[in-house]
């Protein structure tokens, strides 16, 4: 054998070598999916189904504060996603799928499809003046998981494209440029503890009566996010005020905070459950015990030694 | 033996095609008209016609000035949508704008949603 076909020998056999690990690696990863009973899958990106694509992603040039009519607004953008009183000022909201996970999961005779995608929020608000002129324009754009049980989304988007929020806002402030930013929750509930905020976790979904260990929490369609805020000696779970209108049509008082004291709590565990789920069990003295969702399992941890370090010191 | 076993196939097929008849008679799709908004182009085109060619608008702007209905497309041609939710199937909001006598003075086609 000479020395050129000995390296194109080794070569073969490498690329050969090198393709049996990649069908062994595809095997056993087939193995795993059929021995797990569940089908995980990407999500593809995109709109979401009912969202509409015109929202451009800065402010049109062609609204012009001042001059730009209410009528012209309506004949570029069309019909908007939402309306103040009086058509007083107008939402035009785009949600954009930027991919994520979907799991099918076998469950006796029927199968649960499970998902959690990154999705992004764009929103243009338009207010108008007495004449029905362009008085404020603005874009806010957000980014956000939503997670989905059974085709059903168990989380609020994190910017509400039919401006529950700018009528909340609208009340209380005059229109204009000083007006209070969007995105940012109005005066939270206050909380009855005096001291600091040690820890404030987003987005994050509280499940009274359900600890699961494993897995994921227990879903249901009654699920809705809140703000947890950890105080030296108590918990605080606050709808973010944004959200307090869209929910108010699900929770009598969406307002109303819960409030946890650490002296009543006896452990917490952070918790890795299937694929993505996360949460943080919280075991009551009582012998009672909630769960809470979280986004990521680095925020569940640390939320979890937070509280620990705390009720440990009780 | 031959007749027997077509006659059995031709039975098959008259249930098979009447099965089809009857879900097709349950089906309500939307006709799909290429021809759909030509109408607006005329002179003299009032709200009434607008309302029995298109049905009840989605929503009303600008002192009932401004009528706004949900269109789709497919090859075919446009026709009303009716989504579950939100622009869900919608390709196009049609604009139209009435004047004082509730006389078509315009309309706006504007594309909502990508294909």
């Amino acid at each position: 054998m000479t020395s050129s076909q000995a390296i194109v020998s080794s070569r073969c056999a490498s690329a050969s070598q090198a393709r049996g690990t990649r069908l062994s690696r595809a095997g056993l990863a087939l193995v795993t999916v059929i021995i797990s009973g569940c089908i995980p899958f990407p999500l593809r990106t995109g709109p979401l189904a009912d969202s509409r694509t015109n929202v451009p992603p800065e402010v049109p040039s062609s609204i012009a504060i001042g001059h730009t009519t209410r009528r012209e607004v309506l004949l570029e953008l069309g019909e908007p996603d939402g309306t103040g009183p009086a058509d007083r000022w107008f939402t035009y909201g785009s949600a954009i799928s930027r991919g994520g996970v979907g799991v099918i999961s076998g469950a006796g005779y029927s199968a649960i499809y499970d998902a959690r995608r990154s999705v992004e929020f764009r929103r243009l608000l338009v207010q108008f003046d007495d004449a029905g002129v362009v008085s404020n324009v603005r874009l806010d754009t957000k980014r956000c998981a939503i997670w989905e049980h059974d085709a059903t989304f168990v989380s609020v988007p994190c910017l509400d494209l039919q401006g529950a929020d700018v009528g909340q806002q609208a009340g209380a402030a005059a229109v204009g440029n000083e007006r209070p930013t969007l995105n940012e929750p109005a005066a939270s509930v206050v909380p009855t503890v005096g001291e600091a905020v040690l820890g404030h976790y987003t987005n994050v979904v509280r499940r009274e009566g359900d600890c699961p260990l494993h897995g994921k929490p227990h879903l249901n369609e009654a699920d809705y996010p809140t703000d947890l805020q950890i105080f030296p000696d108590a918990l605080l779970f606050t709808i973010p005020a944004r959200q307090q209108s869209h929910l108010s049509a699900f929770i009598e008082h969406p307002s109303v905070s819960i409030r946890v004291p650490l002296a009543q709590i006896e452990s917490v565990d952070a918790v890795k459950g299937s694929l993505f789920w996360v949460w943080v069990n919280v075991h009551m003295k009582d012998g009672t015990c909630s769960s809470v969702q979280f986004t990521g399992y680095k925020r569940a941890r640390e939320a979890a030694q937070l509280i620990r370090q705390h009720i440990d010191g009780k | 033996m031959a007749s027997e076993a077509s006659r059995a196939e031709l039975l098959k097929q008259r249930v098979a095609s009447l099965a089809c008849l009857l879900l097709l008679a349950c089906s309500t799709h939307p006709v799909p008209d290429k021809g759909l908004l030509l109408f607006l182009y005329r002179s003299d085109v009032t709200r009434e016609e607008v309302y029995h060619k298109l049905g009840q608008p989605r929503a009303t702007y600008e002192r009932n000035t401004i009528a706004a209905f949900r269109l789709s497309q497919i090859p075919a041609g446009y026709y009303v949508a009716t989504p579950a939710s939100g622009w869900e199937g919608v390709r196009y909001d049609l604009l139209v704008e009435f004047d004082a006598h509730d006389i078509v003075a315009g309309h706006r086609l504007i594309a909502v949603r990508e294909r």
